[in-house]
């Protein structure tokens, strides 16, 4: 299938509406399209809209060797594809990829030769392993422009991604996953931003950010890449109509300014973007861990709005995540719910003695509790009833809060009873104490019981029964008195038990 | 590692603004229709020209024009270290596309319809400013070849580096991590067809100054290779016995 061609009456249209100054979409000579910028879900994705122009992008991060002759460098790679979805031009076999090629060569070489991302910080271990970062750019629709539009999109994925923690204990590369620690961002030296202009009429009319018929009447390109520092990072010219001095020059400058626009919209976007984000994932954990706590009927009614469905859907496929995670990554949730834990026990179950692990814990959660109290979406009674309880209500507080932690005791017993080692296990016997410790009777106790299993049947069935025949032997051993020993939780010793 | 000494002198002992020695040879090969041996400095290039000719790949066949087909390879020997770099490789299209785009502006395809021009390009030794050796060598043979074009395309590459502006720089220069600029010129309207910026970031107050270095450069390299023109002309009419 041949190239589309525009037909000579179109081209004549569009080159002599130039010629008297006027772009055939009523821009001005210098004006760049609408430029749309939405986030993913995920730190990375982006989709650009450039006028007509839409371009999606995400980032992969994998573990890899560096190279021999530079063993602390990572690598950061750009790839861009166009496909048969964008425009019909596009044929399947590489040879007809040509002018594409260029545009793809140009924004992989001009990241990693003008250093956008300092690649010495993606180093785990020098020698042997490095962080991998690939930008996928996919060209969705084809107006026109798409160095500019696939350019943006890059940056954007870049300066939105969120690398995992790596700490080295022993020789081990350990990565943490986004629950036990803070995602960081890539260092990002400088954002080369890409403008390209149009050539006609023997280099006299230049117009910026042509757009697809445009494209094809024009009879050059130029395409530079400039950041807000006033600098080049990169600049192709292949082939067209020649340019005299003056007249790049004249480019270059026209560039800085666009750059300087463009630079703007991006750091509006972003800051908005991250802010959702980090808004986002601070209610979600709050959720979640008040959803363990209760089953579903009391998770209805206590939720700060009324629900669909579909939302109920996703709070038990939360749930069903949360708890899946806990089968696979089952050392590294405990000590999550221990810290979300000491916000719903009573603080004066016998830590007094130790109340300095205790206070780092808390002072977590009281900074937690403080972003709380601004947020107008949370009017969930229970939270605030376990903020801010006066001394009088103690005692009716301390028995709900027991029956809950109680519940979430035995929550964890059934989802990470398996393959515990020793020390685990005291802890667990430690938590269980405290259950025993109340008043209550073994009826109460079965009932609660009963409550969550009927919440995670729908999960598992069988392993639930081998669960509670092992629960059963557990609690005829003998207890020790009622101590939490929190110490245990951030004992480093511990903590390196648990993540083998 | 100092690339320009106390003295102004670079690491092969030229000035900052020199060019690096040229020899051309026209005529190389007897079964093409031009061919042409290109040197600059250590970097040689060999190029054979056939056409204008009938068209052989029948897609890409245009009813009023000419097409020019361009091969760009590497010898395995003529880097430092062997390497089998393959004609499809990303960078070798990228080079031909460009190369092609740039000739497109300056044959007059025109007067050739359905036909094709095939410009293959040997690298017979890699030092430095390759692309700009390239598309000098080209010319050359074409102009052998009687195919007729509207001007010259001269080229050159140049640097900054060490705070001072390079012209023609060789493999370690390349290699220093400055930016480097390749610049393509018509010598004759004294405009720019091909222009590559890379491998670093240039201020935009230095661009200026860094782009007219380049233009000087290919307009010297334009008189070199009029020259090495007239005297082979003069050598064929002389060999045919007619002045």
């Amino acid at each position: 299938m041949k190239r589309q061609q525009l037909s000579t009456n179109e081209q004549n249209f569009v080159g002599s509406s130039l010629i008297s100054g006027r772009r055939i979409d009523l821009r001005s000579l210098n004006e760049i399209r609408d430029l749309s910028i939405s986030f993913g879900s995920k730190y990375g994705q982006v989709m650009v809209k450039l006028g007509k122009t839409k371009v999606i992008s995400s980032i992969q991060a994998t573990v890899a060797q560096p190279f021999k002759d530079r063993p602390q460098e990572g690598f950061c790679r750009v790839r861009i594809s166009l496909s048969n979805v964008s425009t019909i031009d596009i044929e399947s076999n590489r040879k007809s990829q040509s002018d594409t090629l260029e545009i793809q060569r140009m924004i992989e070489d001009s990241y990693r030769e003008s250093r956008v991302v300092d690649l010495e910080s993606l180093c785990i271990i020098p020698d042997i392993w490095v962080w991998e970062i690939v930008c996928n750019v996919h060209v969705v629709d084809n107006d026109g422009n798409i160095s500019d539009a696939a350019n943006i999109a890059t940056i954007l994925s870049l300066s939105h991604f969120k690398l995992p923690q790596v700490t080295i204990k022993n020789g081990k590369a350990i990565i943490h996953t986004d629950e036990e620690k803070e995602l960081i961002p890539l260092s990002i030296y400088h954002l080369p931003i890409s403008v390209s202009f149009g050539l006609f009429e023997k280099g006299e009319i230049i117009i910026v950010d042509p757009c697809l018929i445009e494209e094809k009447t024009i009879e050059g390109r130029i395409i530079m890449m400039v950041n807000i520092h006033e600098e080049i990072c990169s600049i192709r010219k292949g082939g067209g109509t020649p340019l005299t001095l003056d007249q790049i020059l004249y480019c270059t400058k026209l560039a800085s300014e666009k750059a300087k626009e463009i630079s703007l919209i991006i750091d509006r976007e972003l800051e908005k973007d991250l802010k959702l984000k980090t808004k986002q994932e601070y209610d979600n954990r709050h959720l979640i861990s008040s959803i363990l706590m209760k089953d579903e009927q009391t998770i209805k009614s206590s939720l700060p709005f009324p629900i669909s469905n579909s939302l109920e859907e996703t709070i038990l496929d939360k749930i069903r995540n949360i708890q899946s995670l806990s089968w696979t990554n089952k050392n590294s949730t405990i000590e999550i719910e221990i810290s979300e834990l000491s916000k719903f026990t009573n603080l004066s179950l016998n830590l007094e003695q130790k109340k300095d692990t205790v206070q780092v814990i808390n002072q977590k959660n009281v900074d937690k509790s403080g972003d709380e109290d601004e947020n107008e979406n949370e009017n969930d009674d229970d939270f605030e009833a376990n903020n801010n309880y006066s001394d009088d209500e103690e005692d009716e507080n301390l028995n709900q809060r027991n029956e809950q932690f109680k519940e979430f005791i035995e929550i964890t017993n059934i989802l990470q009873n398996q393959n515990l080692s020793k020390k685990e296990l005291e802890l667990l016997n430690q938590l269980n104490s405290v259950s025993s410790s109340n008043n209550k009777t073994n009826n109460e106790k079965k009932e609660s019981q009963e409550i969550i299993l009927n919440n995670q049947k729908k999960i598992q069935n069988n392993e639930i029964e081998k669960i509670n025949s092992k629960k059963n032997l557990k609690k005829n051993e003998n207890h020790k008195p009622d101590e939490i020993d929190f110490s245990i939780a951030i004992n480093p010793q511990f903590q390196t038990l648990k993540k083998k | 590692m100092e690339y320009v000494n106390q003295e102004g002198l670079r690491i092969d002992g030229r000035r900052v603004n020199e060019l690096r020695k040229i020899q051309c040879k026209l005529g190389v090969l007897k079964r093409a229709d031009g061919s042409a041996l290109f040197e600059q400095g250590f970097t040689r290039v060999l190029v054979a020209v056939y056409g204008p000719r009938e068209i052989t790949q029948r897609r890409k066949k245009l009813h009023d024009k000419a097409i020019i087909n361009v091969e760009y390879s590497v010898a395995t020997f003529s880097m430092t270290r062997r390497k089998k770099t393959s004609k499809r490789n990303k960078i070798s299209q990228e080079i031909a596309n460009s190369i092609r785009k740039s000739f497109e502006t300056v044959i007059q395809l025109e007067l050739f319809p359905s036909s094709q021009i095939d410009i293959f390009i040997q690298v017979l030794q890699a030092d430095g400013g390759i692309i700009p050796a390239c598309i000098n060598a080209s010319t050359l043979a074409l102009i052998d070849a009687g195919v007729p074009m509207t001007d010259y395309l001269c080229s050159c590459s140049c640097s900054f580096i060490d705070e001072e502006n390079l012209l023609d720089l060789n493999h370690l220069e390349e290699d220093s991590g400055g930016a480097i600029v390749t610049v393509t010129l018509l010598p004759e309207y004294n405009k720019i067809t091909l222009l590559r910026v890379y491998s670093a970031r240039i201020k935009m107050k230095n661009f200026e100054t860094i782009l007219k270095l380049g233009q000087n450069g290919c307009q010297r390299i334009a008189d070199l290779m009029k020259s090495a023109i007239k005297e082979h002309t003069i050598n064929q009419v002389n060999s045919r016995g007619i002045l």
